[in-house]
């Protein structure tokens, strides 16, 4: 037991250090550096265009001018007192970047996961139990059809429906600008109101996955002999379906929630975008766009670590699931 | 009854984007057309020329201190919110600022500046001629973001009496005072205890003597609210407070009037131009994209008939019907853009001819031997890679297609911005397009971009050093104009670099955009633009009364 557990630390630290070697080392392969922009990306647009001279300056005022090795040497330090240096496009450490934008993007993320979750597994339960007939057929087409609706182009059509013509919700931003709160009620309401169409756009586009495998497994184990067990000791409908059929089926819809953090990762920078909400993932984008490399790579790391740790959860929550699993 | 809901709620969505994608077809296709030959109807109506508050598209672009604002975006104007220069720039030229008056001496290198009296730091201190000798020693050590003073120009900086500074300059340079209008002023007295500005972000920070003062700036949400300086020495702002509020499209902001202030595209021009409290108006044509030559990698490039050849193949006004729907004025070979102070009006044209260009490639002595349509020599083809930004790749298209058909084969390959400026900057390439700003600044441009002489007043990553331009006329010219302090004189040696520019093609310009800009003008009408400038929002005067020293010429 003893050696597990030092075989797991030992691979624990493995996997870190390979994740912060590659966010290290990848970005600073990219073409270019975070001041030799000559370039704007959009008609119009404003660029400061560095001298050689300021730019010299500024590669060292950051220490980008010496070595890499060096670099990483010093990075490594940095981080081990918790330190993950200053971003170069924002001015600030990016531990307070990372702060103040990741709570938004965890707010988004964390209520798309659920509501997706819930509605995915009522959806797709719904679905089994009505296997093969018609509601069943039209909500899977649907379903399916609407999965392949990019999530921006669904946030662009909730923001034109709903913000744009109907004017029920916010255009833009999680908080109404230089806003004056009677009290958190209405704090924590104006903060609903502003991430009420980014959650429903992440939760849609998350939704069909959960639904199609929970529908799936569904349909799987409920022709298991062990319904067919639990329905001859006499077991009402209700009973093998919550506690025999779904618990079972619900463990790959665990796994795949956990996973789902990652992915969704990808897609909050598109809704992020789309209604200007200030998350990571518009700050990632920024960052990667202005070659920020310690930004890059903090946002990266803290990404990286909560995928750790959700996989982490979702074994935790399978062996809950699922006694047969030990960890 | 889930089923039920949930098939409502699919259809009312297929029902949307179905109408939408139509709706936008619909419109986009119907007034292309009509577009570039509209004239706008200008909007004679009075507008307010006072406001309490403004409001415009936000946006994070930094800390508005000239150390801590991001390179990209307009974080420099806000900065200019602030902080005040020695001159200014009005829609005509440099005009006094915090200095009232200033001496040159005749040999260009001494500029004894007069500074204004009376004038305090906003949080009540005197600003006297300490502070700008410091801000400039600062500078040397601490780089701003912009607005510096590049090393070599300036030799010291002398403090005269509490009113007067003198800059001493190892070489007169005739764009000193151009310079001088971004050089914003800083408080000694808080300064001087700041080893490291680019982490200063404290609210003493932003003391300034500007008009304005920073009330709120809230970095994860884009937001700022400046509001009147009540210290401010010069004349009354006409906007009391001015608040930007992110948006995620600035176009539905206006219209539901959430800003007051918008850039509209050509497209839905018409929405806006029956509106009697809209007033639109052009940009002038200070943004554009450049096409650069690599004669460095590609040899036969030095040959000027073959990058003449080329200005004649791409047709420059097809690029502004198509790209820039109108919006926008083709390039001209001098460099300037029309609405330049010293744009040389009578310099060579060239006018889209693909048989004029052929004829000049026939001549270099590069003609179709085998017959597949690309023109070769030595057994060696008329082929180039052209590099750009994801963005501008219609713009690649339609180039490749004109070149084709002279007889000049284009592959187009975009690349990432950032991929692309390293490029550009390494040498890295064939071929070239690159978007910026700035066209409508000092003409001491045409030197910097085009002349490969090391001259000590900075080197531009992107100049003609880097793709392998050399003309020794064009060079000598600079070196006059950099030391010429008549402006009349001066101004008669920028027309001549431009005709020498226009007659050697070291670059092609391709268009200069000129978009429209929008406002409501029953909200504030006071917008105006510098004469160096595109974005009318980024002009200090455009919130202050115009009279005194902001007077209107």
């Amino acid at each position: 037991m003893g050696e597990d557990r030092n075989s797991f630390i030992f691979r624990l630290l493995l996997t870190l250090f390979v994740i912060l070697a590659i966010n290290f080392f990848l970005p600073r392969m990219m073409p270019g550096d975070p001041f030799s922009t000559t370039s704007a990306d959009e008609v119009g647009e404003e660029i400061i265009v560095m001298t050689e001279e300021q730019r010299l300056y500024y590669m060292n005022y950051y220490g980008l001018d010496r070595p890499l090795h060096e670099q990483f040497l010093v990075y490594m330090k940095n981080l081990m007192t918790g330190d993950l240096g200053r971003s170069i496009y924002y001015k600030m450490p990016v531990s307070d970047v990372i702060m103040l934008h990741l709570p938004w993007t965890m707010l988004i993320v964390v209520g798309a996961t659920v509501i997706s979750t819930v509605s995915g597994v009522v959806l797709g339960t719904f679905s089994a139990k009505n296997r093969k007939k018609g509601s069943d057929r039209i909500m899977m087409t649907g379903l399916i059809a609407f999965a392949e609706i990019p999530s921006f182009l669904l946030g662009l059509i909730l923001l034109l429906v709903f913000s744009v013509y109907l004017r029920l919700f916010p255009l833009a931003g999680a908080i109404t600008p230089f806003a004056d709160y009677n009290g958190p009620a209405e704090q924590a309401w104006d903060i609903l109101y502003h991430a009420f169409l980014p959650v429903v756009t992440l939760s849609l586009s998350q939704l069909t996955g959960v639904y199609l495998l929970t529908r799936n497994t569904l349909i799987t184990v409920i022709t298991k002999d062990y319904i067919r067990t639990a329905r001859a000791k006499g077991l009402g409908e209700k009973t093998v379906w919550n506690r025999h059929a779904l618990r079972n089926a619900l463990l790959p819809v665990v796994t795949r929630t956990g996973f789902m953090i990652g992915i969704m990762m990808g897609g909050v920078v598109l809704v992020e975008s789309v209604f200007s909400y200030p998350g990571i993932g518009m700050t990632l984008r920024s960052a990667v766009v202005g070659r920020d490399y310690p930004l890059i790579q903090g946002i990266l790391l803290v990404i990286a670590v909560s995928i750790l740790i959700c996989n982490l959860l979702v074994d935790k929550i399978y062996g809950k699931l699922d006694p047969r699993v030990v960890i | 009854m889930e089923k039920k809901k949930l098939l409502v709620l699919f259809s009312v969505f297929l029902t949307v984007l179905a109408l939408m994608t139509a709706g936008c077809i619909g419109q986009d296709s119907a007034k292309a057309g009509t577009l570039a030959e509209e004239t706008l109807a200008e909007n004679t109506a009075e507008g307010s020329q006072h406001a309490d508050v403004v409001y415009l598209s936000g946006g994070d672009y930094g800390y508005p201190q000239p150390f801590t604002i991001y390179p990209r975006g307009p974080g420099s104007s806000k900065v200019g919110m602030i902080f005040d220069s020695l001159v200014e720039r009005d829609e005509i030229g440099i005009i006094p600022w915090l200095a009232e008056s200033w001496e040159v001496s005749p040999d260009g290198t001494e500029y004894t500046f007069q500074l204004r009296e009376g004038i305090v730091w906003s949080d009540g201190a005197p600003f006297t001629a300490g502070d700008v000798k410091f801000t400039f020693d600062y500078e040397q050590k601490n780089v701003p973001v912009s607005g510096g003073i590049e090393s070599g120009v300036v030799d010291n900086v002398r403090v005269v009496d509490s009113g007067t500074v003198k800059f001493v300059l190892s070489q007169p340079v005739s764009t000193f005072l151009y310079k001088l209008t971004g050089f914003k002023i800083i408080p000694e007295h808080i300064y001087e205890n700041v080893p490291d500005p680019v982490s200063f972000l404290d609210p003493e920070a932003v003391t300034g003597t500007g008009p304005f003062l920073l009330d709120e700036y809230n970095k994860e949400h884009g937001s700022y609210r400046f509001v009147t300086n009540d210290n401010f020495w010069g004349p009354d702002t006409a906007v009391k407070s001015v608040e930007f509020v992110p948006v995620s499209d600035s176009l539905i902001a206006f219209e539901q009037e959430e800003i007051d202030f918008t850039g509209i595209s050509p497209d839905i021009l018409d929405r806006f131009t029956s509106d009697p409290d809209v007033r639109v108006v052009q940009q002038p044509a200070f943004w554009g994209y450049q096409f650069y030559f690599n004669m460095k990698k590609c040899p036969e490039l030095n040959d000027r008939r073959i990058r003449q050849a080329f200005a004649y193949a791409v047709d420059r006004d097809e690029l502004v019907e198509k790209i820039a729907r109108g919006a926008g004025k083709a390039g001209k070979m001098g460099i300037l853009s029309e609405d330049h102070i010293w744009y040389n009006p009578d310099q060579p044209e060239y006018g889209y001819d693909p048989e004029k260009a052929g004829a000049l490639l026939d001549e270099a002595g590069w003609t179709d031997t085998d017959g597949d349509g690309i023109r070769d020599k030595n057994g060696e083809k008329l082929a180039y890679v052209l590099s750009l930004g994801s963005g501008e790749v219609r713009i690649g298209e339609l180039i490749k297609e004109r070149l084709s058909e002279a007889g000049i084969d284009v592959q187009v390959r975009a690349l990432e911005s950032k991929s692309r400026d390293a490029n550009l900057k390494n040498g890295d390439f064939e071929l070239l397009i690159s978007g910026f700003g700035g066209w409508g600044k000092d003409a001491d441009y045409l030197r910097t971009r085009y002349c490969d002489t090391g001259s000590q007043t900075g080197s531009v990553s992107s100049g003609a050093a880097v793709y392998g331009y050399h003309n020794d006329t064009l060079n000598a010219l600079a070196a006059q104009e950099l030391q010429e302090l008549d402006d009349g004189k001066r101004k008669e040696i920028v027309y001549e670099m431009q005709t020498v520019l226009a007659d050697d093609v070291p670059a092609i310009p391709l268009y200069y955009t000129t978009n429209y800009d929008a406002w409501r003008i029953s909200k504030y009408d006071g917008w105006m633009n510098m004469y160096d400038h595109h974005a009318r929002t980024h002009s200090i005067l455009s919130y202050l009364e115009r009279d005194g020293i902001a007077e209107k010429r």
